[in-house]
């Protein structure tokens, strides 16, 4: 700030470096700079680059690394809603021509899009501060924070943003507080008279993602520490494949109606935790069944080896149709917001917990448990308990009450199914309604005749998201009739999984390091699990990947999908059928919908182990330039929900592409490239500065898919890199090939455009690839031999092999970046 | 523009420049008794126009050699719609109008949207708003009878 800045001067190793000129500006972080690049930074990278940190950043500070990738990407929206109502001065019908306040249609897109990334980061933000206001009080701000055994640079989305991962309780707060300035810059730039650009403000939708992931890690430590929450890193290696075992039960089946039941919804832990706690410390764990839905279920589990994960929020409307239980916790988030409406039907309780689901409700937090439990059970359906540990307490005692004054069953009777369905009109209302085509009024003309088959076909694929219900002009109850088909179906819906284990440690990307070379990549299946389909899908998925060397991991809802996937030969589901270690053939839970922002540290610690350094602490563009150019890819098959679209955005930012499923046809924006625009694929050579053309690669940042099929053939091809070795573009290759032959009958169109030389190709296919290469594409081949004569450029040059691969791509080890600023500088200029 | 029978062939038979896209539920959802899917063969062997398979629906395509198909995403088709130049060779020009079957509401909504410089059509059993030309609210039974009755017109 201003030339008379006072200097810093940071030492590495003979080099000294003035890192108040390595910052925006310096003031009051002088020692936190100095200690990042004396720590991190080589003197050897300080000696061919300028040294530039972000830390405390600005979307605007890393504005150049999004921009960068916005060119390649350019925003694709999907623009649904055309009138701009923000301002007094509106409506505007920006379809028509711009808005009082100059924005076009395309920008207001942009907006749109910022505004649901703020709302996303703003949920776990909440959820994050809650937990902490909570930890304080209980521990006091000077609480260490650890961070585990084999955690060896602390949080990663910390530190890439902040320089540091917090130490106490008190820093965790100072950390957070960055965040909430973040979020009300981001929230202020999406609101009227702000931010023009798209670039600019899609460039803050990556941030507020950033930010988001950076919140998730503090929540994720904060459970470890504080909560018990099941840790992998806490583990020997040897060990962690084993961990945690594969006993945890879900589904709906898994229940005990017979003891009391209790459900936990929504994304906040604590209250589950202090009934567990309750439960303990009066001697009756295991006399009252525990449950979850969505994130407190998958939380639960790593902290009660007893608890169960039930279903995903979506389908919440399963488990209080069917009264399973006798008392609903709700904390916030993902909760439905007609729970007590519902629970009313089947007599269950409510208690409310937190202060964004409040019902209007005054908070019992000051009332006695005694007093509170004896309104419940004569009457009073709902009551809102804003102290997690009175919560946790009435919740308990409430449901050994309520237990044998409720019905046994609330499914209905096959005459009740029959006497519904004859009052079907056949006029399809539900077909058109349902967003997963599920249902129709035929379904109904066979159940009148007490043929229930197809209404249990759609109990298996529904969402339940109740849109059928709500179109129906007759009234019909066609979620209790999809429930009520086949009664079987519930007790055969039952699985087994391991609990969340918390984040990928070092020494497994350690030893992923080398065989990522050789195997095809790293497969990320994260976010909610609603989404239309059989539960299944997404476990079919899992098990292809798995089975195809990938190494998978999954956080988030979703992994209780991936859970439900029974081999038929050996009885095993798939977790209990491969190993929870961060390697290839192997499957890993990392936890609930916080521990999202997880799987995408394994790329940072392989910059130990490919790039030779450790991570740079607040320099998140040189991270995710380098992350870009290694596989890896996140699948996020369920619904487009805001969190959702910031945890994309995150990890497009980070380089990772992302693939969403149909579900994410929500998500309004998409990050596409265009393989036929040779302009935009390229790359700079890292010592030369020379600008070469590469393969599309990764072709998309984000982009959505139909099917499961669309998406297994689809990851191989994002996971080709610019610079691999021959072995893994083999397999990747290979991968590819097969997976669209086998799924759509053909070799994809565009398989030529990755062959960069011989030893790439797949073996079983080489006498074919390089059959085709002449036929087809004009590449001059020796078919006998399967030789490569001369490949041809997509410029038209006929080349010979060896001038083709440093005319197109980069050899494995050549070191290439995106930026310019990260160019080495030339040898003559390394004093200066 | 909500359309009849009539007008939806009259336009298939007028425009020159177009791509049928067919979608994942076109393999699974029968309509009067047939896979959606061959109403699509049907059309496009009347009108003579290539189809954009997405989805899965390229398997059942693949073999028949009265039609031209080809495997695409459908999210690639809208991307390269945006740029001037079309280099997609399911279509030796730019296609002006889109015919779309078999995706489900949210998707097609989300397809259509994207599309600034052309036309779109859509076929389902749902009428939508934002396309340029749409089938109506239709049962099952109304639906096949639509499709039957476009599929007589371009016979004659």
């Amino acid at each position: 700030m201003g030339d008379d800045q006072k200097k810093v001067i940071a030492k590495v190793g003979n080099t000294e470096v003035d890192v108040s000129k390595a910052v925006r500006d310096i003031r009051g972080i002088e020692d936190l700079v100095k200690e990042s690049v004396e720590t991190t930074w080589t003197e050897n990278v300080i000696n061919q680059m300028k040294v530039w940190l972000t830390p405390y950043p600005h979307a605007h500070d890393i504005a150049e690394w999004d921009r960068f990738l916005l060119e390649r990407y350019p925003p694709l929206y999907t623009a649904t809603i055309k009138e701009c109502q923000d301002c007094f001065q509106g409506p505007c019908n920006l379809e028509k021509g711009k808005g009082s306040c100059g924005l076009d249609l395309e920008t207001f897109q942009a907006k749109l899009s910022l505004q649901s990334a703020c709302k996303g980061l703003a949920m776990h933000l909440s959820t994050c501060k809650e937990l902490l206001d909570h930890c304080i009080k209980e521990f006091g701000k000077d609480k260490e924070i650890k961070w585990g055994n084999n955690i060896v640079y602390g949080l990663m989305n910390v530190n890439i943003l902040i320089s540091d991962s917090p130490k106490n309780l008190g820093e965790v707060r100072e950390a957070l507080t960055y965040a909430e300035g973040q979020l009300s810059e981001l929230l202020t730039a999406a609101n009227v008279g702000r931010e023009s650009s798209v670039t600019d403000l899609e460039s803050k939708v990556f941030h507020a993602g950033s930010v988001l992931l950076f919140v998730m890690d503090l929540t994720e430590w904060l459970k470890y520490n504080f909560f018990d929450f099941a840790w992998g890193p806490d583990k020997d290696l040897m060990d962690i494949p084993a961990f945690p075992p594969p006993t945890t039960e879900g589904g709906l089946g898994s229940v005990d109606t017979s003891k009391p039941v209790l459900v936990f919804m929504g994304n906040d832990f604590l209250p589950a935790w202090m009934a567990v706690k309750y439960m303990k410390d009066n001697g009756i764990e295991g006399k009252i069944e525990v449950t979850g839905i969505g994130s407190t279920g998958h939380d639960m589990i790593r902290f009660y080896d007893k608890a169960k994960v039930l279903t995903s929020p979506t389908r919440a409307n399963k488990v209080l149709r069917l009264g399973m239980g006798d008392v609903i916790v709700l904390s916030d988030i993902c909760c439905k917001v007609d729970v007590m409406e519902e629970a009313i039907k089947t007599d269950t309780r409510v208690i409310t917990t937190s202060f964004n689901h409040t019902y209007g409700l005054d908070d019992r937090a000051l009332d006695s448990v005694d007093e509170i439990v004896n309104d419940l059970e004569k009457g009073t359906p709902i009551v809102m308990i804003s102290d997690p540990r009175k919560a946790g307490e009435v919740a308990v005692k409430l449901a050994q009450k309520m237990k044998g004054k409720r019905k046994d069953s609330y499914l209905l009777t096959a005459e009740d199914i029959k006497r519904y369905a004859s009052k079907c009109t056949d006029c399809d209302a539900c077909s058109r309604a349902c967003p997963a085509s599920l249902i129709n009024c035929e379904a109904l003309k066979a159940a009148k005749e007490g043929d229930f088959t197809r209404l249990a076909d759609v109990h298996e694929k529904s969402m339940y998201c109740g849109k059928c219900e709500q179109a129906c002009p007759e009234g019909i109850p066609l979620m209790d009739m999809f429930l009520s088909a086949n009664p079987q179906a519930i007790k055969e819906d039952y699985f087994k999984m391991r609990a969340g284990r918390g984040p990928i440690t070092n020494l497994e990307v350690r030893d992923i390091a080398i065989t990522m070379f050789s195997m095809p990549s790293a497969v990320a299946i994260i976010g909610c699990g609603n989404y239309p389909g059989a539960e299944s899908e997404v476990a079919e998925m899992a098990r292809e990947f798995v089975q195809s060397n990938y190494s998978v991991a999954v956080a988030g809802c979703i992994a209780q999908d991936v859970a439900r996937y029974k081999d038929p030969k050996t009885g095993k589901f798939l977790f209990e059928a491969y190993p929870a270690l961060y390697n290839p053939r192997c499957l890993t839970n990392c936890g609930g919908c916080s521990a999202q922002s997880l799987v995408s540290t394994a790329p940072y610690y392989k910059l130990g182990y490919v790039a030779f350094r450790n991570p740079y602490k607040s320099t998140l563009a040189q991270e995710a330039d380098f992350i870009y150019r290694f596989a890896s890819v996140v699948i996020m098959w369920g619904p487009a929900t805001d969190l959702a679209y910031a945890v994309a955005a995150a990890h497009a930012r980070a380089g990772i592409p992302v693939i969403v499923g149909p579900n994410g046809s929500k998500f309004k924006r998409y990050l596409l490239g265009n393989k036929y625009d040779r302009s935009k694929w390229w790359g700079l050579h890292g010592n030369t500065g020379e600008k070469r053309e590469t393969e599309p690669t990764p072709e998309h940042l984000l982009i959505p898919v139909e099917t499961i099929d669309e998406a297994i053939a689809l990851v191989p091809k994002l996971s080709f890199t610019t610079q691999e070795m021959d072995v893994s573009r083999q397999n990747k290759f290979d991968l590819y090939l097969n997976a669209y032959k086998k799924r759509f009958g053909e070799w994809p169109d565009d398989w030529h455009l990755f062959v960069k030389k011989e030893a790439e190709l797949p073996i079983t296919k080489k006498a074919k690839i390089i059959r085709l290469l002449e036929e087809e594409h004009g590449w001059e081949v020796d078919k006998k031999r399967g030789r490569i004569l001369k490949a041809k450029h997509r410029d038209g040059r006929l080349m010979e092999p060896g001038d083709f691969v440093e005319n197109y791509g980069f050899r494995p080890g050549q070191y290439l970046t995106g930026l310019s600023r990260f160019v080495y500088k030339p040898r003559s200029d390394r004093e200066k | 523009m909500m359309l009849t029978p009539n007008e939806a062939s009259k336009f298939l038979k007028e425009e020159k420049k177009k791509l049928l896209v067919a979608g994942s539920i076109c393999n699974n959802l029968e309509v009067g008794g047939k896979k959606l899917l061959d109403y699509v063969v049907e059309i496009a062997k009347l009108t003579d126009t290539p189809i954009a398979a997405t989805g899965n629906t390229m398997f059942q395509l693949k073999d028949n050699k009265e039609i031209k198909a080809k495997k695409m995403m459908a999210a690639d088709l809208v991307n390269f719609l945006r740029v001037e130049k079309w280099e997609e060779p399911i279509t030796p020009e730019r296609p002006e109008l889109l015919v779309f079957f078999g995706y489900y509401p949210d998707i097609a909504r989300m397809l259509i949207s994207t599309i600034k410089n052309g036309k779109t059509m859509i076929l389902d059993n749902r009428y939508m708003e934002g396309a340029t030309y749409s089938s109506p609210d239709l049962s099952f039974d109304e639906w096949a009878d639509f499709l039957n009755k476009l599929i007589d017109n371009l016979k004659n």
